[in-house]
């Protein structure tokens, strides 16, 4: 066998097989968790956190430079904005003493039973194929596969990878993304899944004669089959921005805009129980 | 030893750079791939034992953070750095359109091979009009961009700093 002669062939032989069935065991598993990938994604971790930084201090400057023109008619629009939310904040107060007492007098369990953990988002990963953030947050903080991730906006995504000191979040924009949610307004539910890794993602399975309209806001319903989980309802996932009928399975489908600003969260909280 | 060891270390940091700054530029929804262009083009200046040993660190840490496979990075950087070490040595190389040239089937092969492996498991949805646009516009886009990091790998390469060995 003449090419074994060559180490350097044989070198180059060995390694790709080897690397084909590291693909193949992981890929089979859909998990690319270990002791290894977790040395290495603490060691770069903290440099990594640093860089994101910066990239989005350098990112809010254009953001503040690009939205100087539109200050004036923004400022305007949350002006009435926030004179419509006094008025709507008086009913809630009221709405909010009866509930609080009614629950009481009905002895309802309270459905807050979770905590959360404060993350920061250190990198973004996975080429042009999926959606997924890198969160300085793992194991040893009690972070959990599966744990919803909120933003101050909304609804980040779940974790999908954990390592000792790092987590893997898939977003709402992966085309992978399988989440429950509900309609505010019309309380239909639907599922949450990613569109194409754009900046949208949409609602299917939306009911034929659905009463949802544009600039309904989309909630998380606390709907989980994992039960080291624990999801709150009421996370605010977006607003929807169109509403289309899919032929193939005789529902509507929702395109929501996210809530989150996916190009700029850096501080994310994870919902552990 | 030295090159070989500076080489590896700037693509760890292009490779953060990929990660925290450009995952967040994107054109027409695509993302270039700053870490593939940079492989290629020093893969037309070290020879294939080299550049197999200087690509290996830098596949294993970005498979660390990439999600569902490992592995597959490491993959896809031997094999296309070791493509264009074979091949430029048969032919010219100093005209900016072979980098070019190197980038677009680098991408196409990486594209390849990352579908050849993610479609089968499902971990790849089976939507092929946004497979298609990726595979479209990452191409052209590496392409374009690989003018300006050959030129800069270039000055890198023939510096003397990184031609002048470490002394013990």
């Amino acid at each position: 066998m003449d090419f074994l002669k060559n180490k350097l062939l044989t070198i180059i032989l060995v390694l790709c097989l080897v690397l084909t069935i590291f693909i193949g065991v992981t890929a089979n598993n859909k998990n690319n968790e270990g002791f290894f990938q977790g040395v290495i994604t603490s060691t770069i971790a903290p440099i990594q956190k640093q860089i994101y930084i910066a990239g989005q201090r350098i990112t809010n400057i254009f953001s503040f430079i690009k939205s100087i023109s539109t200050l004036r008619k923004e400022n305007a629009e949350l002006k009435s904005q926030v004179q419509d939310l006094k008025n709507k904040l008086v009913d809630y107060q009221k709405i909010k003493t009866e509930n609080e007492e009614m629950r009481k007098l009905l002895q309802f369990r309270p459905d807050n039973n979770f905590k959360l953990i404060s993350a920061n988002v250190i990198g973004k990963v996975g080429d042009n194929w999926f959606n997924v953030l890198i969160i300085d947050a793992g194991q040893n903080d009690g972070v959990k596969k599966g744990c919803y991730v909120r933003a101050a906006d909304g609804l980040v995504g779940k974790v999908i990878e954990v390592s000792s000191n790092t987590s893997k979040v898939m977003t709402i924009l992966d085309e992978n993304i399988k989440i429950p949610v509900v309609i505010n307004e019309t309380l239909e539910e639907g599922l949450l899944v990613g569109n194409n890794n754009s900046n949208t993602c949409k609602v299917s399975y939306l009911p034929n004669d659905t009463k949802s309209t544009v600039s309904n806001l989309v909630i998380t319903s606390n709907i989980t089959n994992n039960a080291d989980v624990v999801v709150p309802s009421g996370i605010i996932v977006g607003t929807i921005e169109k509403i289309e009928y899919e032929k193939i399975n005789l529902s509507k489908t929702a395109y929501i805009k996210p809530a989150v600003n996916f190009y700029k969260v850096t501080k994310v909280q994870v919902i552990v129980k | 030893m030295k090159r070989n060891f500076i080489i590896a270390l700037v693509g760890l940091i292009i490779l953060i750079l990929q990660q925290t700054v450009i995952m967040n530029i994107s054109l027409f929804g695509i993302k270039i791939d700053l870490l593939l262009i940079f492989i290629v083009s020093i893969s037309m200046f070290i020879d294939k034992t080299d550049i197999i040993f200087t690509v290996l660190p830098i596949g294993i840490v970005k498979d660390a953070f990439f999600p569902y496979v490992f592995g597959l990075n490491t993959l896809i950087l031997v094999l296309v750095s070791l493509i264009v070490c074979m091949i430029e040595k048969k032919i010219y190389k100093d005209t900016i359109i072979i980098p070019m040239i190197f980038t677009f089937f680098a991408t196409l092969i990486k594209l390849a091979i990352t579908l050849l492996f993610l479609l089968p498991t499902g971990i790849l949805g089976t939507n092929y009009n946004y497979i298609g646009k990726t595979v479209v516009f990452e191409t052209l886009f590496n392409s374009a961009l690989a003018v300006i990091v050959y030129n800069y790998v270039k000055r890198m390469m023939n510096s003397e700093t990184l031609k002048r060995e470490w002394k013990f």
